[in-house]
């Protein structure tokens, strides 16, 4: 039996060990609220799949709460929650927001669960906090059609903003690197032409994505996302990460496109809802087949899905995805 | 709601990469490229064909033999496996990618013993001990 941390060094190196290392992540709405429960959760999920790596998945105000933004869970499946009240109104909003240190409130808080859950399963599983890019943080202090708005009536006071947000965001690596994790997974929602064009991304924010994975150099996997369809998989495909995760199954490029477009891991293969939540075992089976079958036997592959697991997904879905790369591995 | 499914395949066009090879016969990332996707698609003979392939025309590179062996393996061609896979491990020391060449080097010395012993037996090339 390989580690799997040789099985995902193994992906990186554009390999395959015994199998292709497998994870996947879901939320823990209500648990997510406090950091001894969600801590506790990410754990109990953890060895109940005996997955490949801990992504660690937090509320996406988990960074934001102490800026003032409230949310609530609405039944989503996902997990997500809704905003309630946001922060930024007025583009004079987006200078004035205050600088937060991961060592004192809920930062802190988020950082003690990190290394809470390092030391229930660290060690040969490696452990990945969320880290939200500015862009999103600044989507979810004004919402979206408010974040647009002042993109375009006052660039220069958004990218204050953004230069705050990115200034905690390091303070949030640095201090989750101290509390022991493997990597950040980096979640980017706006390198998507149903945001702006690749121009303004590459102008606007890929500075401020370097900045932060900058802090994160040096770790053993750093994760990029690329949220949503009609993604800059290109321009995502060249920050310094090890893997990349999209929709691979919701928007090009195809498993077998990326394959041939980067050399690094790409962490994807089964559809979120078709076929984890809709579909069965035997489903499940068929597309992780495809995507080792995509990736040359699974060479850099690190199976999972393009997003988070719904709350709704079938124990026996999810346990498939595991069993799926034990059955196609080369031991 | 369901997933919009990319308009892309889903898995590599195996006519398509062979015509790329007739065109271009002495191109190792071609031939490369087709002894993959060969062996995604559980075709270890023409896998092992086109990573021999590559393996003759670019001969200091690990890959072609790291291929070839994992092609020969999947046929249990024992022997000509083992031999496949320590060529790629030996290789592995003309590579400047140091991490890449460290992990090709432990997979293949893996795949050696799983091949000898059943076991991939990496404790000591792993973890450093013995």
């Amino acid at each position: 039996m390989t580690a799997r941390r040789e099985r995902l060094a193994a992906a990186i190196a554009g390999e395959i060990a015994d199998r292709p290392p497998v994870a996947l992540w879901r939320h823990f709405p209500v648990d997510d609220q406090d950091p001894r429960s969600l801590a506790d959760s990410v754990v109990a999920f953890q060895r109940l799949f005996d997955f490949d790596l801990v992504k660690v998945t937090p509320a996406s105000s988990y960074a934001l709460v102490d800026l003032g933004v409230a949310d609530e869970w609405q039944g989503s499946t996902e997990g997500t929650r809704v905003y309630t009240r946001r922060v930024v109104q007025n583009v004079e909003d987006w200078p004035a927001l205050a600088r937060l240190s991961a060592r004192s409130g809920a930062l802190a808080r988020h950082i003690e669960c990190l290394r809470s859950i390092v030391r229930e399963v660290g060690g040969d599983t490696p452990v990945l906090a969320t880290i939200f890019s500015p862009l999103a943080q600044a989507k979810n202090l004004a919402g979206q059609d408010r974040l647009t708005e002042h993109l375009r009536q006052a660039p220069r006071q958004v990218e204050a903003g953004l230069s705050i947000l990115t200034e905690t965001s390091v303070d949030l690596v640095t201090a989750a690197r101290q509390a022991g994790i493997d990597g950040i997974f980096y979640a980017i929602q706006h390198a998507s032409s149903q945001f702006m064009d690749r121009e303004t991304y590459r102008r606007l924010a890929e500075p401020i994505d370097r900045r932060i994975l900058e802090a994160a150099d040096g770790l053993f996997l750093n994760l990029l996302h690329l949220h949503g369809t009609e993604i800059f998989f290109d321009l995502g495909a060249t920050l310094p990460v090890q893997a990349v995760n999209w929709h691979d199954r919701e928007t090009a490029p195809s498993m077998a496109e990326a394959r041939r477009l980067t050399r690094r891991a790409l962490c994807g293969g089964v559809g979120r809802i078709d076929p984890l939540v809709l579909g069965n075992a035997e489903a499940v089976l068929g597309e992780a087949r495809e995507a080792i079958r995509a990736t040359g036997g699974g060479r850099g592959l690190i199976l999972g899905t393009g997003c988070v697991v719904p709350l709704t997904a079938p124990l026996g879905n999810l346990r498939a995805v595991r069993a799926a790369a034990e059955a196609e591995g080369s031991p | 709601m369901r997933d919009q499914p990319s308009q892309e395949p889903a898995v590599p066009d195996l006519a398509e990469l062979e015509a790329d090879v007739e065109r271009r016969p002495d191109d190792v990332d071609a031939l490369l490229r087709l002894g993959w996707a060969q062996y995604g698609a559980d075709h270890p003979l023409p896998a092992e064909q086109a990573f021999e392939r590559a393996a003759a025309l670019r001969p200091d590179d690990p890959e072609p033999s790291f291929g070839l062996g994992l092609a020969l393996k999947r046929q249990v061609k024992k022997e000509p496996a083992i031999r496949a896979f320590r060529r790629a491990a030996d290789l592995t020391q003309g590579l400047s990618d140091r991490a890449r060449a460290s992990i090709l080097r432990r997979l293949a010395l893996g795949h050696i013993n799983y091949l000898e012993r059943g076991e991939w037996d990496l404790e000591r090339e792993v973890w450093g001990r013995a």
